[in-house]
Protein backbone atom coordinates (compact mmCIF):
# COMPACT_ATOMS: atom_id res chain seq x y z
CA UNK A 1 0.00 0.00 0.00
CA UNK A 2 1.71 3.30 -1.18
CA UNK A 3 1.11 5.95 1.52
CA UNK A 4 1.56 9.65 1.30
CA UNK A 5 1.09 11.91 4.17
CA UNK A 6 -0.26 15.75 3.10
CA UNK A 7 -0.16 18.23 6.09
CA UNK A 8 -2.24 21.41 4.85
CA UNK A 9 -3.34 23.73 7.78
CA UNK A 10 -5.43 26.64 7.04
CA UNK A 11 -5.47 29.57 9.35
CA UNK A 12 -4.69 32.60 7.58
CA UNK A 13 -4.25 33.97 4.32
CA UNK A 14 -0.87 32.26 3.23
CA UNK A 15 -1.92 29.06 4.34
CA UNK A 16 -4.93 29.09 2.40
CA UNK A 17 -3.61 29.58 -0.90
CA UNK A 18 -0.95 26.54 0.21
CA UNK A 19 -4.12 24.27 1.15
CA UNK A 20 -5.89 24.97 -2.21
CA UNK A 21 -2.81 24.15 -3.76
CA UNK A 22 -2.37 21.12 -2.03
CA UNK A 23 -5.79 20.04 -3.11
CA UNK A 24 -4.44 19.28 -6.88
CA UNK A 25 -1.56 17.52 -5.78
CA UNK A 26 -3.76 15.34 -3.87
CA UNK A 27 -6.98 14.79 -6.43
CA UNK A 28 -3.77 13.08 -8.97
CA UNK A 29 -2.47 11.14 -5.59
CA UNK A 30 -6.04 9.69 -5.59
CA UNK A 31 -6.31 9.08 -9.44
CA UNK A 32 -3.23 7.12 -9.17
CA UNK A 33 -4.35 4.89 -6.45
CA UNK A 34 -1.75 6.20 -3.48
CA UNK A 35 -3.49 6.12 0.03
CA UNK A 36 -3.64 9.78 1.07
CA UNK A 37 -3.16 10.60 4.94
CA UNK A 38 -4.55 14.34 4.60
CA UNK A 39 -4.13 15.98 7.50
CA UNK A 40 -6.27 19.34 6.64
CA UNK A 41 -6.65 22.48 9.14
CA UNK A 42 -6.66 21.24 12.39
CA UNK A 43 -5.62 17.95 11.96
CA UNK A 44 -2.43 19.53 11.05
CA UNK A 45 -0.96 18.47 14.33
CA UNK A 46 2.04 17.14 15.99
CA UNK A 47 0.48 14.25 17.31
CA UNK A 48 -1.31 13.12 14.12
CA UNK A 49 1.39 13.66 11.84
CA UNK A 50 4.04 11.15 14.05
CA UNK A 51 1.42 8.87 14.11
CA UNK A 52 1.32 9.22 10.06
CA UNK A 53 5.10 8.84 9.64
CA UNK A 54 5.29 5.81 12.27
CA UNK A 55 2.29 3.86 11.12
CA UNK A 56 1.88 4.32 7.61
CA UNK A 57 5.51 4.48 6.67
CA UNK A 58 4.78 6.75 3.68
CA UNK A 59 7.06 7.48 0.66
CA UNK A 60 6.14 10.94 0.28
CA UNK A 61 5.58 13.48 3.13
CA UNK A 62 4.04 16.70 1.89
CA UNK A 63 4.39 19.47 4.36
CA UNK A 64 2.52 22.67 3.46
CA UNK A 65 2.62 25.63 5.98
CA UNK A 66 4.80 28.20 8.14
CA UNK A 67 8.77 27.30 9.43
CA UNK A 68 11.77 28.05 10.65
CA UNK A 69 14.94 26.84 9.78
CA UNK A 70 14.76 23.79 11.97
CA UNK A 71 10.95 23.56 12.46
CA UNK A 72 8.34 22.77 10.23
CA UNK A 73 4.63 23.70 11.46
CA UNK A 74 1.05 22.82 11.08
CA UNK A 75 -1.80 24.50 12.48
CA UNK A 76 -1.69 27.85 14.92
CA UNK A 77 2.14 27.52 14.05
CA UNK A 78 2.37 24.11 16.42
CA UNK A 79 6.10 22.73 15.52
CA UNK A 80 5.19 19.44 13.71
CA UNK A 81 8.72 18.18 13.11
CA UNK A 82 11.85 20.00 14.59
CA UNK A 83 15.42 18.84 15.45
CA UNK A 84 14.70 16.34 18.15
CA UNK A 85 11.84 14.10 15.90
CA UNK A 86 13.66 14.32 12.66
CA UNK A 87 14.14 10.72 12.89
CA UNK A 88 10.38 10.42 11.57
CA UNK A 89 11.51 11.33 8.05
CA UNK A 90 14.51 9.33 7.55
CA UNK A 91 14.13 6.89 3.96
CA UNK A 92 11.51 9.02 2.89
CA UNK A 93 11.10 11.96 0.37
CA UNK A 94 9.86 14.71 2.08
CA UNK A 95 8.94 18.15 0.29
CA UNK A 96 8.63 20.55 2.40
CA UNK A 97 6.97 24.60 1.48
CA UNK A 98 7.75 25.45 5.11
CA UNK A 99 9.55 28.70 4.65
CA UNK A 100 13.47 28.05 5.60
CA UNK A 101 12.72 24.58 6.97
CA UNK A 102 15.53 23.46 4.51
CA UNK A 103 18.41 25.48 5.34
CA UNK A 104 18.98 23.34 8.42
CA UNK A 105 16.59 20.92 9.49
CA UNK A 106 16.51 19.57 5.59
CA UNK A 107 20.19 19.17 5.67
CA UNK A 108 19.78 17.43 9.35
CA UNK A 109 17.02 15.19 7.67
CA UNK A 110 18.88 13.75 4.30
CA UNK A 111 20.72 11.52 3.77
CA UNK A 112 21.55 8.49 1.58
CA UNK A 113 18.57 6.76 1.74
CA UNK A 114 16.15 10.19 2.61
CA UNK A 115 15.76 13.30 0.14
CA UNK A 116 14.53 16.53 1.59
CA UNK A 117 13.17 19.21 -0.72
CA UNK A 118 12.57 22.34 0.17
CA UNK A 119 13.26 26.00 0.37
CA UNK A 120 16.41 27.54 2.41
CA UNK A 121 14.73 30.85 2.50
CA UNK A 122 11.00 32.14 3.43
CA UNK A 123 8.63 31.17 0.83
CA UNK A 124 7.37 34.32 -0.99
CA UNK A 125 4.61 34.58 -3.05
CA UNK A 126 2.51 37.41 -5.00
CA UNK A 127 -1.44 37.83 -4.70
CA UNK A 128 -3.93 39.43 -5.92
CA UNK A 129 -6.33 41.15 -2.66
CA UNK A 130 -9.34 40.91 -4.62
CA UNK A 131 -9.21 36.93 -5.15
CA UNK A 132 -7.75 35.93 -1.34
CA UNK A 133 -11.08 34.14 -0.61
CA UNK A 134 -10.65 31.81 -4.15
CA UNK A 135 -6.93 31.56 -4.14
CA UNK A 136 -8.13 28.83 -7.11
CA UNK A 137 -9.04 32.04 -9.11
CA UNK A 138 -6.07 34.26 -8.48
CA UNK A 139 -4.17 34.54 -11.78
CA UNK A 140 -1.25 36.75 -9.76
CA UNK A 141 -0.73 33.42 -7.34
CA UNK A 142 -1.26 30.61 -10.56
CA UNK A 143 2.71 31.10 -11.61
CA UNK A 144 3.94 29.95 -7.67
CA UNK A 145 1.20 27.71 -7.13
CA UNK A 146 2.38 25.65 -10.58
CA UNK A 147 6.29 25.78 -9.22
CA UNK A 148 5.31 24.58 -6.13
CA UNK A 149 3.49 22.11 -7.00
CA UNK A 150 5.96 20.57 -9.65
CA UNK A 151 7.84 18.77 -8.01
CA UNK A 152 5.24 16.75 -6.50
CA UNK A 153 3.96 16.41 -10.26
CA UNK A 154 6.94 15.18 -11.83
CA UNK A 155 7.32 12.39 -8.62
CA UNK A 156 3.94 11.44 -9.55
CA UNK A 157 5.21 10.73 -12.96
CA UNK A 158 7.54 8.66 -11.52
CA UNK A 159 10.56 10.75 -11.93
CA UNK A 160 14.23 10.49 -9.46
CA UNK A 161 14.10 13.57 -6.88
CA UNK A 162 16.69 14.80 -8.78
CA UNK A 163 14.77 15.12 -12.13
CA UNK A 164 11.79 16.38 -9.49
CA UNK A 165 14.50 18.96 -8.52
CA UNK A 166 15.28 20.07 -12.19
CA UNK A 167 12.13 20.02 -13.19
CA UNK A 168 10.73 22.59 -10.73
CA UNK A 169 14.06 24.99 -11.48
CA UNK A 170 13.01 24.53 -15.09
CA UNK A 171 9.27 25.70 -14.31
CA UNK A 172 10.26 28.62 -11.86
CA UNK A 173 12.49 29.99 -15.32
CA UNK A 174 10.06 28.93 -17.51
CA UNK A 175 7.38 31.34 -15.64
CA UNK A 176 10.40 34.05 -15.41
CA UNK A 177 10.78 34.14 -19.36
CA UNK A 178 6.77 34.44 -19.81
CA UNK A 179 6.28 37.46 -17.15
CA UNK A 180 10.07 38.86 -18.67
CA UNK A 181 8.14 39.08 -22.10
CA UNK A 182 5.18 40.68 -21.35
CA UNK A 183 4.34 43.93 -22.32
CA UNK A 184 2.62 46.51 -19.99
CA UNK A 185 1.87 44.34 -17.47
CA UNK A 186 2.34 46.56 -14.08
CA UNK A 187 2.56 42.71 -11.89
CA UNK A 188 5.46 41.50 -13.64
CA UNK A 189 8.36 43.22 -12.26
CA UNK A 190 7.04 42.28 -8.95
CA UNK A 191 6.41 38.37 -10.09
CA UNK A 192 9.64 37.86 -11.50
CA UNK A 193 11.55 39.21 -8.19
CA UNK A 194 9.54 36.47 -5.72
CA UNK A 195 10.01 33.73 -8.47
CA UNK A 196 13.83 34.63 -8.55
CA UNK A 197 13.87 34.30 -4.51
CA UNK A 198 11.80 31.20 -4.56
CA UNK A 199 13.74 29.83 -7.39
CA UNK A 200 17.43 30.25 -6.07
CA UNK A 201 16.45 29.40 -2.59
CA UNK A 202 14.92 26.15 -3.44
CA UNK A 203 17.17 22.69 -2.97
CA UNK A 204 17.34 19.69 -2.60
CA UNK A 205 19.23 17.56 -0.24
CA UNK A 206 20.15 13.99 0.15
CA UNK A 207 19.57 11.09 -2.27
CA UNK A 208 18.50 12.60 -5.95
CA UNK A 209 17.58 9.19 -7.21
CA UNK A 210 14.57 8.18 -5.29
CA UNK A 211 11.41 7.71 -6.71
CA UNK A 212 7.54 6.93 -5.16
CA UNK A 213 6.81 4.39 -7.40
CA UNK A 214 9.19 2.24 -5.84
CA UNK B 1 31.52 47.12 1.97
CA UNK B 2 34.63 49.08 0.58
CA UNK B 3 34.52 52.89 0.54
CA UNK B 4 33.82 53.65 -3.25
CA UNK B 5 35.77 56.98 -4.43
CA UNK B 6 35.29 58.86 -7.77
CA UNK B 7 38.64 57.44 -9.37
CA UNK B 8 38.37 53.84 -8.30
CA UNK B 9 36.05 52.81 -11.53
CA UNK B 10 36.99 55.14 -15.32
CA UNK B 11 34.00 55.79 -16.77
CA UNK B 12 34.83 53.31 -20.05
CA UNK B 13 34.89 50.98 -17.46
CA UNK B 14 31.62 51.82 -16.00
CA UNK B 15 29.99 52.29 -19.38
CA UNK B 16 31.90 48.97 -20.61
CA UNK B 17 30.38 46.97 -17.92
CA UNK B 18 26.60 49.10 -17.82
CA UNK B 19 26.71 48.38 -21.92
CA UNK B 20 27.22 44.51 -20.97
CA UNK B 21 24.78 44.26 -18.45
CA UNK B 22 22.01 46.04 -20.40
CA UNK B 23 21.99 43.83 -23.33
CA UNK B 24 21.10 41.06 -21.52
CA UNK B 25 18.21 42.25 -20.44
CA UNK B 26 15.00 41.46 -22.11
CA UNK B 27 13.06 44.60 -23.38
CA UNK B 28 10.32 44.59 -21.27
CA UNK B 29 12.27 44.84 -18.17
CA UNK B 30 14.42 48.23 -19.57
CA UNK B 31 11.74 50.28 -17.80
CA UNK B 32 12.85 48.14 -14.04
CA UNK B 33 13.36 51.56 -11.98
CA UNK B 34 17.43 50.80 -10.80
CA UNK B 35 18.45 54.10 -9.66
CA UNK B 36 17.14 57.27 -7.76
CA UNK B 37 19.02 60.51 -7.57
CA UNK B 38 18.04 63.51 -6.42
CA UNK B 39 14.69 61.52 -5.76
CA UNK B 40 14.40 61.03 -9.62
CA UNK B 41 13.56 57.81 -10.25
CA UNK B 42 15.50 55.98 -13.29
CA UNK B 43 15.07 53.10 -15.59
CA UNK B 44 17.59 51.18 -17.28
CA UNK B 45 16.57 52.89 -20.59
CA UNK B 46 17.35 56.64 -18.65
CA UNK B 47 20.48 55.13 -17.21
CA UNK B 48 21.20 54.08 -20.83
CA UNK B 49 20.36 57.32 -22.64
CA UNK B 50 21.95 59.66 -19.85
CA UNK B 51 25.18 57.58 -19.42
CA UNK B 52 25.84 56.80 -23.00
CA UNK B 53 25.20 60.47 -24.43
CA UNK B 54 27.19 62.13 -21.55
CA UNK B 55 24.61 64.08 -20.10
CA UNK B 56 25.02 67.02 -17.72
CA UNK B 57 22.75 65.29 -15.68
CA UNK B 58 25.59 62.14 -15.66
CA UNK B 59 28.22 65.08 -15.72
CA UNK B 60 26.98 65.87 -11.96
CA UNK B 61 25.62 62.44 -10.55
CA UNK B 62 28.78 60.48 -11.79
CA UNK B 63 29.11 59.60 -8.24
CA UNK B 64 25.99 58.39 -7.24
CA UNK B 65 25.68 56.05 -10.44
CA UNK B 66 28.46 54.37 -9.70
CA UNK B 67 28.55 53.88 -6.31
CA UNK B 68 24.57 52.33 -7.14
CA UNK B 69 26.15 50.80 -10.23
CA UNK B 70 28.98 49.38 -7.62
CA UNK B 71 25.81 47.55 -5.75
CA UNK B 72 23.67 46.27 -8.22
CA UNK B 73 25.81 45.84 -11.67
CA UNK B 74 29.13 44.50 -10.28
CA UNK C 1 21.86 49.37 8.39
CA UNK C 2 21.31 49.85 4.88
CA UNK C 3 22.44 52.64 2.53
CA UNK C 4 19.53 56.02 2.47
CA UNK C 5 20.04 55.14 -1.53
CA UNK C 6 18.93 51.40 -1.80
CA UNK C 7 16.27 52.23 0.91
CA UNK C 8 15.01 54.89 -1.30
CA UNK C 9 15.93 52.56 -4.41
CA UNK C 10 14.07 49.62 -2.69
CA UNK C 11 10.61 52.34 -1.47
CA UNK C 12 10.54 53.91 -4.95
CA UNK C 13 10.40 50.22 -6.90
CA UNK C 14 7.62 49.35 -4.22
CA UNK C 15 5.78 52.49 -4.63
CA UNK C 16 5.10 51.38 -8.48
CA UNK C 17 3.81 48.00 -7.20
CA UNK C 18 0.18 47.64 -8.40
CA UNK C 19 -2.30 48.68 -5.56
CA UNK C 20 -4.06 45.73 -5.65
CA UNK C 21 -1.16 43.24 -4.77
CA UNK C 22 -0.08 41.70 -1.56
CA UNK C 23 2.76 39.76 -0.45
CA UNK C 24 3.19 36.79 1.23
CA UNK C 25 6.24 36.82 3.17
CA UNK C 26 6.46 33.13 5.01
CA UNK C 27 6.14 33.03 8.71
CA UNK C 28 5.54 36.70 8.80
CA UNK C 29 1.96 37.19 7.28
CA UNK C 30 0.92 39.18 4.37
CA UNK C 31 1.25 42.30 3.19
CA UNK C 32 -0.08 45.18 1.24
CA UNK C 33 2.35 47.46 -0.53
CA UNK C 34 1.93 50.09 1.72
CA UNK C 35 2.59 47.99 4.58
CA UNK C 36 5.74 46.80 2.91
CA UNK C 37 7.30 49.82 2.21
CA UNK C 38 6.67 50.85 6.01
CA UNK C 39 8.72 47.70 7.03
CA UNK C 40 11.54 48.77 4.83
CA UNK C 41 11.71 52.30 6.26
CA UNK C 42 11.49 50.83 10.07
CA UNK C 43 14.70 48.11 8.87
CA UNK C 44 12.76 45.13 10.82
CA UNK C 45 13.09 41.44 9.47
CA UNK C 46 10.48 41.84 6.87
CA UNK C 47 12.05 45.00 5.51
CA UNK C 48 15.56 43.89 5.35
CA UNK C 49 14.05 40.76 3.89
CA UNK C 50 12.05 42.61 0.86
CA UNK C 51 15.59 44.73 0.43
CA UNK C 52 17.54 41.62 -0.01
CA UNK C 53 14.72 40.33 -2.11
CA UNK C 54 14.94 43.29 -4.34
CA UNK C 55 18.65 43.94 -4.51
CA UNK C 56 18.91 39.70 -5.29
CA UNK C 57 16.49 40.66 -8.03
CA UNK C 58 18.77 43.47 -9.94
CA UNK C 59 21.39 41.69 -8.83
CA UNK C 60 19.94 38.67 -11.00
CA UNK C 61 20.50 41.05 -14.46
CA UNK C 62 24.08 40.70 -14.09
CA UNK C 63 24.49 37.58 -15.48
CA UNK C 64 21.01 37.02 -16.64
CA UNK C 65 17.77 36.17 -15.10
CA UNK C 66 17.52 32.90 -16.02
Amino acid sequence: MRYVVISRPKFDETTNYLYTWASKIITSLKRLNFRVIDLKDKKANKKNIENALIKKNPSLVIFNGHGSPTEICGDNNEVLINLENKKHLKSKIVYSISCSSARELGKKVADENTSFAGYEEEFIFLIDKNKACTPEKDEIAKPFMDCSNQFSISLLKGKTTGEAYEDTKRKYNEWICYFAAKEYLPEASSIISCLIWNRDSFILHGNKEKRILQ
Amino acid sequence: MPKLNKEDISFEEGLSRFLKVYANIPMNLRREIILVINDEPITWNTAYVEIKNKTKFREKNTFKINRIKFYIIW
Amino acid sequence: MVSEDIKKLVITRLQSMPPNLKLSVGRYGTFTKEELIERVQKEDEVGKLIIEMQLKYLRSFKKGII
